[in-house]
């Protein structure tokens, strides 16, 4: 049995035990608060904003690993990108992008179907006939156009097992890929058995429905699919490099933030 | 990565942070205005930016603007936390004027003439007496984000005014992220320490600016 499947079948019992139970989650906005409208209004709202704890005892080497981010993104991905943007041109990108959302329908549903939000899978498979059939195989996002398929919340692994009470974990900062919690970490993991771009991460031969790829081919789709997301990232990423004190801090407490955000969707 | 997405929709919601400092008090029972007052601040703005291209222009516009609709001392309190009641006046006008610059710069970074974000409101909510937060769909470069602007009524002025004092983008909080950041340099050197890193900060994008004008 593959590693990977083996760690999702342990999970899978979790689940099913359900022995884990769900982190105290503390929600800013929807508190009762009237008995203290009467106080100073600086006297007692710092609670609303208690920052979240994330829990990092490996923080000195995320760090580090964040530095060394840091330096590849500003100097090998940014020039990278550019001079792959003089080939493929932003809207053909953009397009790219939209064929490997499109395609990776696998891992929303499953996830939505594991959650028991079965309208919502049933919004995805229409999102995905609209998109591959009407949207040229899925270059093209027509859904977009579609009111109740425009804005259908993501489901990923991570979210599910954070509907089911899994916390976070320790939060890693992986070479390349940016900061995760082991839970969501895992989850893109678990995803990628699903995601027929899965061969990012794991060896194709346990896949045997999708059949071998040359290497080429297969280093080909993941530069694609990479670089269709990576100058928005690059960017965004400066930009909130740019606006932070401490730059390693504000990602930390958005990732978490964000991923909280999604995972209640 | 996941957090593309969380970090773009702080920057977009910066950008309709903008539209929100030049639109009309807001009324909670209002929304119909509030949204027509947002359209035209964002036009406001627009116009604004066509007339001035020059960033530094843009900033100096843009703090004027701030005091009228953005309640930046509240901000700015609630980034530093409970640590404000040991701040000294001085200390407190200080660290505000430094993190409202940082904020504006940041986001008047971010915009030009051709990304005006779509704002569709929700219902707003209040919070409690005299805070409202006002849940938007915003879509700005074919991406569609959660932004709720949170607001406090300032009854300081005659009328009474709403002002925007938190944006959350996708379950983002601009205070909240911030707070994060100042708490390890509160606990370690109090509120010198935290001037000196607002003031380091701003001298960066002085520096930034100054070489991007050359």
């Amino acid at each position: 049995m593959h590693p990977i499947r083996r760690s999702l079948a342990a999970a899978a019992a979790v689940l099913a035990l359900g022995t884990i139970s769900a982190p105290a989650q503390d929600s800013t906005a929807n508190r009762a608060i009237d008995e203290r409208t009467g106080a100073a209004p600086d006297a007692d709202d710092y609670d609303d904003y208690a920052p979240v704890q994330v829990s990092d005892p490996l923080e000195g080497f995320n760090r580090r690993v964040f530095a060394f981010n840091d330096w590849t993104y500003v100097h090998v991905f940014t020039p990278a990108t550019k001079a792959y943007e003089t080939v493929v041109r932003p809207p053909v990108n953009r397009a790219i992008g939209n064929f490997f959302d499109n395609i990776r329908y696998p891992v929303r549903l499953v996830n939505c179907l594991l959650q028991g939000k079965f309208s919502r899978a049933d919004l995805e498979t229409r999102k995905f006939v609209v998109n591959t059939l009407g949207g040229l195989g899925g270059f093209i996002r027509q859904s977009d156009n579609v009111p109740s398929l425009a804005q259908i919340p993501r489901e990923d692994l991570g979210q599910t097992l954070g509907h089911y009470g899994v916390p976070h974990g320790p939060y890693l900062v992986v070479p390349l890929f940016g900061g995760y919690s082991v839970r969501d970490l895992f989850g893109r993991l678990g995803d990628s058995v699903v995601s027929p771009t899965g061969w990012e991460y794991i060896d194709l031969a346990d896949r045997e429905w999708v059949g071998e790829l040359d290497w080429e081919w297969q280093t080909a789709i993941i530069v694609t699919d990479t670089m269709s997301t990576l100058p928005d990232v690059l960017d965004v990423y400066g930009q909130m490099k740019q606006a932070a004190i401490d730059p390693y801090l504000s990602v930390r407490d958005a990732t978490r933030r964000y991923r909280d955000a999604e995972t209640a969707r | 990565m996941p957090i593309a997405r969380a970090l773009r929709s702080l920057l977009t919601a910066g950008l309709g942070l903008l539209a929100f400092t030049t639109a009309p008090v807001l009324h909670a029972a209002a929304t119909n205005e509030a949204k027509a007052a947002v359209a035209a601040g964002i036009e406001e703005v627009s116009a604004a930016i066509r007339e001035r291209p020059h960033q530094e222009d843009l900033i100096a516009l843009l703090d004027t603007l701030v005091d009228k609709h953005f309640a930046f001392t509240t901000t700015t309190r609630l980034a530093v936390g409970p640590a404000w009641r040991d701040f000294s006046p001085e200390q407190r006008t200080r660290t505000t004027a430094l993190f409202s610059r940082l904020v504006i710069r940041t986001y008047a970074d971010r915009v030009t003439g051709d990304t005006q974000p779509k704002i569709v409101y929700g219902q707003p909510l209040e919070m409690k007496a005299g805070r409202v937060e006002v849940p938007t769909t915003t879509t700005a470069a074919g991406q569609t984000y959660a932004v709720t602007y949170r607001l406090e009524l300032d009854r300081t002025t005659d009328p009474a005014r709403w002002r925007v004092y938190d944006v959350v983008a996708e379950g983002v909080s601009l205070i909240s992220n911030y707070r994060s950041q100042f708490e390890p340099i509160l606990r370690k050197s109090g509120a010198p320490g935290l001037i000196e890193a607002l003031e380091a900060k701003v001298a960066e994008q002085n520096a930034a600016l100054a070489s991007a004008k050359k």
